[in-house]
């Protein structure tokens, strides 16, 4: 494996992709688990797909588009579905939770038609629904280390009033702390990083990738600190495992990274079970 | 020159989509004063601590904080707050006490800045205040319902605030505790000439424990000096509640 890793571009590639959404996407998903948005990550994968079958169906039929990324596609689509459904939520007072089912569906739905429409990319698409270890080029892996760079300091700076918006939304904004500001910008780089984990765990379960390290770590963290150190250590032994593992098995990386990742999750709980047997 | 007041409201009156909750509510809080706002459920106490913080967009009236219209008031660090709900929070949440009450410096360390180096010992202090300085590393979801409600009023004391509003703190707290509580506050009105504004339930003790009483029901029925409140006849009150005040005093004990 290692001999493979200096002699292969594309698992260089795969790894340092690995490593920077096995930092990055658990991260924000403490954030998102302790708001109780977990779902909105599932909504928003559904639409990234369907921004990248967007790219790849005008790839198709207009040459000049072919050239683009269709990472930007994904991108493009999962900002976009993110501020859809911060607005579906003000629409729909008194029926928040309405926005995410309602994204997921204009997701999937818009994402059917394109992938119909163009029935030639079908085992690309495989790639993206299940992961990948072959699929990330250099060019993705530029594109990420940017958007995991920005992410982080976005997300560095807003540290402390991303806490307190989680702990206590009322109180953050009586105290005068911009906080639908704050929020949107959250949302905006939750978008990104689901678009960007993809190639690596696949739209199906990329949302696992940001709420199974978080739920493992809050079993056994005591302050917000510990759950995140603890999150993205889980993240990144599920990720790494999961690469070598699928690599060596010739097993779509998604699955062996959940299956690590959901592994650690039942290693918490029987640990915390044991412990309080124990006391 | 004289001072102009903490909080000044002018005739505002206030509707939830066509329910009338606040009206022509006119009231002055100043320096040092300690008020309770007292009255029935549902009379529209929460919704004038909301509008005071901008918590709820003003409809009609004028709402002064320290003599600036509340639209260009930009002094919240001045303002501590302890929500109704603030103890209703998600227990499993993942935070220590530190956590909390730091947070409490949010507004005052500013955007894109990091807390400063001696944070611990001002989390300390306000902890001590509330004599919660030893829970200080323990979750937040493992104290007791009345340990979590100091641990809220550390946070909004954290800041020093000028001001500090109290949403019905006692609810849930047993009856001794609810002693030791107003002396804490108290502690706070003197020693630090911190301006408390609380709404409670406690109408039987509150008299004299606070220098100035609100009562509320839609409209203000009477603001006036504690004594002069100990003092309004039995008839008045249970007029103002609707019913015997005595009843309505232990069903919330
Ligand atoms: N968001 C809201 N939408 C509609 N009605 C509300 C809302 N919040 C409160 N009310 C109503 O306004 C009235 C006053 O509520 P509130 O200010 O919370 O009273 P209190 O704090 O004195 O118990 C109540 O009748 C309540 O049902
Ligand atoms: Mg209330």
């Amino acid at each position: 494996m290692i001999d493979n890793l200096f002699q292969y571009e594309f698992l260089q590639n795969a790894f340092l992709t690995g490593i920077i959404i096995g930092v990055i996407a658990p991260f924000l998903g403490v954030f998102i688990v302790v708001r109780k948005m977990a779902l909105i990550t599932d909504a928003l994968s559904h639409v990234s797909l369907s921004g990248i079958a967007a790219s790849l169906l005008l790839g198709k039929y207009f040459a000049p588009f072919a050239l683009l990324n269709p990472l930007y596609g994904g991108m493009a689509f999962s900002v976009i579905g993110a501020l859809l459904i911060e607005k579906l939520r003000t629409v729909y007072k008194h029926y928040e939770e309405l926005a995410i089912p309602i994204m997921m569906s204009f997701g999937i739905g818009l994402g059917v038609i394109f992938i119909s429409l163009a029935d030639g990319f079908n085992t690309d698409l495989f790639g993206y629904l299940f992961g990948s270890v072959s699929a990330v080029s250099r060019a993705d892996l530029y594109v990420i280390i940017l958007i995991a760079v920005l992410v982080f300091i976005t997300i560095f700076l807003l540290y402390k009033e991303l806490f307190l918006l989680s702990f206590d939304e009322e109180y953050a904004k009586a105290i005068g702390i911009p906080g639908n500001g704050i929020h949107l910008l959250f949302v905006i780089t939750v978008a990104l990083v689901i678009a960007v984990s993809m190639r690596i765990v696949g739209v199906l379960l990329v949302s696992s990738l940001m709420t199974l390290p978080v739920a493992a770590s809050i079993r056994v963290a005591k302050s917000f600190k510990q759950a995140i150190i603890l999150s993205v250590i889980f993240g990144e032994i599920s990720v790494i495992g999961g690469l070598v593992s699928g690599f060596y098995l010739e097993i779509a990386p998604g699955g062996t990274i959940v299956i690590i990742a959901a592994t650690l999750l039942l290693g918490t709980v029987l640990y915390k079970k044991f412990r309080y047997q124990k006391s | 020159m004289t001072e102009a007041p903490i909080i000044e409201i002018k005739n505002v009156t206030y509707h939830y989509d066509h329910f009338t909750v606040l009206e022509n509510i006119n009231l002055q809080v100043e320096r040092g004063d300690f008020l309770a706002i007292v009255g029935p459920n549902g009379s529209g106490k929460s919704t004038l601590l909301k509008l005071i913080l901008g918590l709820l967009k003003k409809q009609q009236g004028d709402i002064y904080l320290y003599g600036k219209p509340l639209e260009s008031f930009d002094q919240w660090e001045k303002i501590g707050f302890v929500s109704q709900k603030a103890n209703s929070f998600n227990s499993g949440f993942p935070a220590t006490v530190y956590e909390v009450v730091r947070s409490g410096l949010t507004k005052k360390t500013g955007l894109f800045h990091f807390f400063p180096k001696n944070t611990r010992e001002h989390v300390m202090e306000a902890l001590k205040a509330v004599e919660m300085e030893s829970f200080i590393d323990r979750n937040i979801g493992e104290l007791s319902g009345g340990q979590q409600q100091r641990v809220f009023i550390a946070r909004a004391i954290v800041s020093n605030p000028e001001l500090l509003i109290l949403d019905e703190p006692t609810v849930g707290v047993d009856a001794k505790r609810v002693a030791q509580f107003y002396q804490l506050l108290q502690r706070l009105n003197h020693t630090r000439n911190m301006t408390l504004i609380i709404v409670s339930h406690d109408v039987g003790i509150i008299s004299d424990k606070v220098s100035h009483v609100a009562c509320l029901n839609k409209t203000l029925y009477f603001h006036g000096r504690s004594h002069e409140f100990a003092a309004l006849d039995k008839e008045a009150l249970s007029f103002f509640y609707g019913h015997d005040v005595d009843v309505l005093k232990h069903e919330h004990i």
